[in-house]
C-alpha cells in the first residue's frame, strides 16, 4: 500500500450540549484512494469530513495530513478542497471564477490561474459556461462547478460531502462514473462521505461504515459486503437474512446447526453456543420441498424486479427468509405462493456476526 | 367595417375601469409628491416680500444668493463663502455620518443575522427601540453625556485621564455623534435585511479556498451584501444632509448645516426665495449624489 495521506488518531468530538459525534475514532486513509465514509445521518461521517477539513476542532485526538500533524490549522492553511453539499458555489462569481478562486487566494500568477481553469474547465467538460453565472446552471452543471473549483488548486485530498445526494438517479449515476473518472485522472485522495449504500459499494477503494460516532468496519466493498462484521453492517449493505444458529464445533471450517440442517462456516473461537448468522438473498436457490441439505418452509410471497424476483419465505423454524433469484433461472419460476419449498444456502454462505 | 368583437371591448372597458379606480391614488400623489415640489421651485423664482411670504414677480435674486453675495459697501458680487462651507459641511458630516454608521452597524447586522431564527426578533426589537422616543429628546440625552459638566467630561476627569473637560458639546464632532447615533438603525436594518439572505455556507467554501477572514471578507462577504450596504447608506447618506434638529442643537448657533441655512431663510431671514432655491439646491445634490453612489456600486457589480 502506498503512503498514508490522512490519518484520525482517537479522534473525538463532543458538540455544545453535550452531543458525541465522534467517539475516539481512528482511522488511516492511503494515498490515491477513493475512500467512503458510510453510514446513516447522524453518525458522524460529516463530522468527521468537517473536522479533517478544518471547519471544526476536534475535542480530542489528533489529524494528520502526510504525516503532518494539522490538527490546530485553519482550514485555509491545510492543503485539502471540500465539495459541499449544498455546492456552496459563489453566487456573485462566474464559473471560471469561481473556479479561479482557490488559485487566486493561494496568489498564483495570472496566467497560471487562467491556464489552471480551462484545464478544469476542459476536465468537468464546461468550457462553454465558462462565464455564465452558477445560479443559471442545471445541478449536475452546478455540481460539475463544485468540482473544478474543489479540483483546481490540486489538493492533496478531496472531501466530498454528499454531493450527489441533491441530484436526480439519471444524473447520480452518471456523476458517480465522472467522480471515478476524476480520481483516476488525478490521481488525489478522494474521502466521500454518502449514506447510500450502493453508492458506497460502486465507487470505493476502501468504505468506513460508521453508527453513533463510531467506526464499525473498514474494509474493501467486497469484504464489508461478503463478511460484514456484525448485524447493523450486514443490514445497512445490501438486505440479509439473519438466522439464529447453534454452534456445534468452533474453527476455521466450523460447523453449525441452522433452521434444522447443518453447515459449514467459518467460527472464531470464543464465540457463544448460540450466534446470529447473515445470509445474503442472492447466494440461495429454490428446490423442491424435502430436498435434503436444504432449509425447508413455504412460499409466502413474490416480488418481480424485472431482472430477479425475490421470494419471501417461511421457514418452518419460524423465521422468515428472503431469496433473490435471477429470472434468467428458469428453475424457480414454477413455484406458487402457498406451496411448500425447500431453500438451498450457497457452501460458503453463512456468515457468523459479532454482537 | 365590423365594431370590434365583445372580448375586445370588455378588455378596454375593464382597462377604463383599472384607470378609474387608481384615481384616488394618482390625485393623491400628484398633490403629495409633486405639489410641494412644484410650490417651492415657483418661489424660488420670485421676489423676496419685505417681512415674509413672497411678492408675485418673477426675481432671479434667490439662485443668485445661494452662490454668491453683494458685498454691501460697493455692491461688488462674490462666491457666498458661508454658503459654500455650509453646503461642504453638510457633505461632509453626511459622508462621515455614513461611513461611521456602516463601520459600526456592520457588526452589529453580523451579530443578528448569526443568531439562532428565534433569537433574531428580539435584537432586531431592540435595535428599533429608540425610535419609540422624540429625536428631540434624544439629542437633548447627548447633549447631557458630552457636555463639559456631562457624564463623558466627569468621568474622564475622575479617572484622572485628562484634567479639564474636552469641548465636544457644538462642535462638528457633536454633530457627528448625534447623527451617527439617530442613524444607525437605518444602516443595521437593510444590512441585516441582506446578511439574513446570505448564505453561511460560502463563507466556509471561503476559508476552503486558502481565503484568510479578511479575504472572505472581501471577495465573498461585501460582494454579496452590497445591496444592503447601498441602501443603509442611502438610507442614512439622504436625511443626514438635510439633517435639521441634530445640527441645532449639537453644533450651537455656529455649525450649521443646509437644513439649518434653510430654516433661517424662512424664519428670521425673511428670504423664502433664496430658502426654497436653498430646498432645491439641496435637492440636487442628493440627486447627483445617489447618482454617482449608484453608478460607482454598479460598475463594482460589473467587474465581480
Amino acid at each position: 500500500m502506498a503512503g498514508t495521506a490522512v490519518e484520525a488518531r482517537g479522534v473525538s468530538k463532543v458538540f455544545a450540549g453535550g452531543v458525541t459525534a465522534l467517539d475516539r475514532v481512528s482511522l488511516a486513509i492511503a494515498e490515491n484512494e477513493f475512500f467512503t465514509l458510510l453510514g446513516p445521518s447522524g453518525c458522524g461521517k460529516t463530522t468527521l469530513l468537517r473536522l479533517i477539513a478544518g471547519f471544526e476542532t476536534p475535542s480530542a485526538g489528533e489529524i494528520h495530513l502526510y504525516g503532518q500533524d494539522i490538527t490546530a490549522l485553519p482550514p485555509y492553511r491545510r492543503p485539502v478542497n471540500t465539495v459541499f453539499q449544498s455546492y456552496a458555489l459563489f453566487p456573485h462569481l462566474t464559473v471560471a471564477q469561481n473556479i479561479a478562486f482557490g488559485l487566486q487566494m493561494l496568489r498564483k500568477p495570472r496566467a497560471e490561474v487562467a491556464a489552471s481553469v480551462a484545464d478544469m474547465l476542459r476536465l468537468v467538460r464546461l468550457e462553454a459556461l465558462a462565464d455564465r453565472r452558477t445560479a443559471a446552471l442545471s445541478g449536475g452543471q452546478q455540481q460539475r462547478v463544485a468540482l473544478a473549483r474543489a479540483l483546481a488548486p490540486h489538493p492533496r485530498v478531496l472531501l466530498l460531502d454528499e454531493p450527489l445526494s441533491a441530484l436526480d438517479l439519471k444524473l447520480r449515476k452518471e456523476m458517480q462514473g465522472e467522480l471515478k473518472r476524476l480520481q483516476a485522472e488525478t490521481g488525489i485522495t478522494f474521502i466521500f462521505v454518502t449514506h447510500d449504500q450502493e453508492e458506497a459499494l460502486t465507487m470505493s477503494d476502501r468504505i468506513a461504515v460508521m453508527r453513533d460516532g463510531r467506526i464499525l468496519q473498514t474494509g474493501t466493498p467486497r469484504d464489508i459486503y461478503a463478511r460484514p462484521a456484525d448485524r447493523f453492517v450486514a443490514s445497512f449493505i445490501g438486505d440479509t437474512n439473519f438466522l439464529a444458529a447453534d454452534v456445534i464445533q468452533p474453527g476455521p471450517r466450523g460447523r453449525l446447526r441452522v433452521a434444522g440442517i447443518e453447515v459449514t462456516a467459518a467460527i472464531p473461537d470464543g464465540a457463544a453456543a448460540r450466534v446470529t448468522v447473515a445470509l445474503r438473498p442472492e447466494q440461495i436457490r429454490l428446490e423442491a420441498a424435502g430436498a435434503a441439505g436444504a432449509l425447508q418452509g413455504t412460499l409466502a410471497e413474490t416480488v418481480y424486479f424485472g431482472t430477479d424476483t425475490l421470494f419471501h419465505l417461511a421457514l418452518d423454524s419460524g423465521e422468515p427468509l428472503s431469496a433473490r433469484v435471477q429470472n434468467a433461472r428458469t428453475a424457480e419460476q414454477a413455484f406458487r405462493v402457498g406451496e411448500r419449498v425447500a431453500a438451498r444456502p450457497q457452501a460458503d454462505g453463512f456468515q457468523v456476526l459479532g454482537d | 367595417m365590423r365594431a370590434a368583437p365583445p372580448e375586445v371591448a370588455a378588455e378596454r372597458a375593464r382597462i377604463r375601469a383599472n384607470w378609474l379606480l387608481s384615481t384616488p391614488a394618482l390625485v393623491l400623489l400628484a398633490i403629495a409628491a409633486s405639489g410641494p415640489l412644484l410650490i417651492v421651485v415657483l418661489y424660488s423664482v420670485l421676489e423676496a416680500g419685505e417681512y415674509s411670504g413672497v411678492v408675485w414677480r418673477l426675481s432671479g435674486e434667490g439662485w443668485f444668493q445661494v452662490f454668491l453675495e453683494r458685498d454691501i459697501f460697493d455692491d461688488t458680487v462674490g462666491l457666498a463663502d458661508a454658503h459654500l462651507s455650509i453646503f461642504w459641511r453638510s457633505v461632509r458630516l453626511s459622508l462621515l455620518t455614513t461611513l461611521i454608521t456602516l463601520v459600526l452597524g456592520f457588526p452589529t447586522a453580523w451579530f443578528i443575522a448569526t443568531r439562532s431564527p428565534s433569537q433574531r426578533p428580539l435584537w432586531l426589537f431592540l435595535i428599533t427601540i429608540p425610535f419609540w422616543t422624540n429625536l428631540l429628546i434624544r439629542t437633548f440625552a447627548i447633549m447631557e453625556v458630552i457636555r463639559n459638566e456631562g457624564i463623558l467630561n466627569l468621568s474622564l476627569m475622575g479617572l484622572g485621564l485628562i484634567d479639564r473637560p474636552i469641548q465636544i458639546l457644538y462642535t462638528d464632532t457633536a454633530v457627528l455623534i448625534g447623527m451617527a447615533y439617530v442613524y444607525l438603525p437605518l444602516m443595521v436594518l437593510p444590512l441585516y435585511a441582506a446578511m439574513e439572505r446570505f448564505d453561511f455556507r460560502l463563507v466556509e467554501a471561503g476559508y476552503d479556498l486558502y481565503a484568510t477572514r479578511l479575504r472572505v471578507l472581501r471577495r465573498v462577504i461585501l460582494p454579496l451584501v452590497r445591496p444592503g450596504i447601498v441602501a443603509g447608506s442611502i438610507l442614512v447618506f439622504v436625511p443626514s444632509l438635510g439633517a435639521y434638529v441634530t445640527p441645532r442643537v449639537l453644533g450651537g448657533g455656529k455649525n450649521l448645516m443646509i437644513g439649518n441655512l434653510i430654516d433661517l431663510q424662512f424664519g428670521q431671514g425673511r428670504n423664502w426665495p433664496l430658502g426654497a432655491a436653498l430646498s432645491m439646491t439641496l435637492l440636487v445634490i442628493v440627486a447627483i449624489a445617489l447618482v454617482f453612489y449608484v453608478r460607482a456600486v454598479t460598475r463594482g457589480e460589473d467587474r465581480g
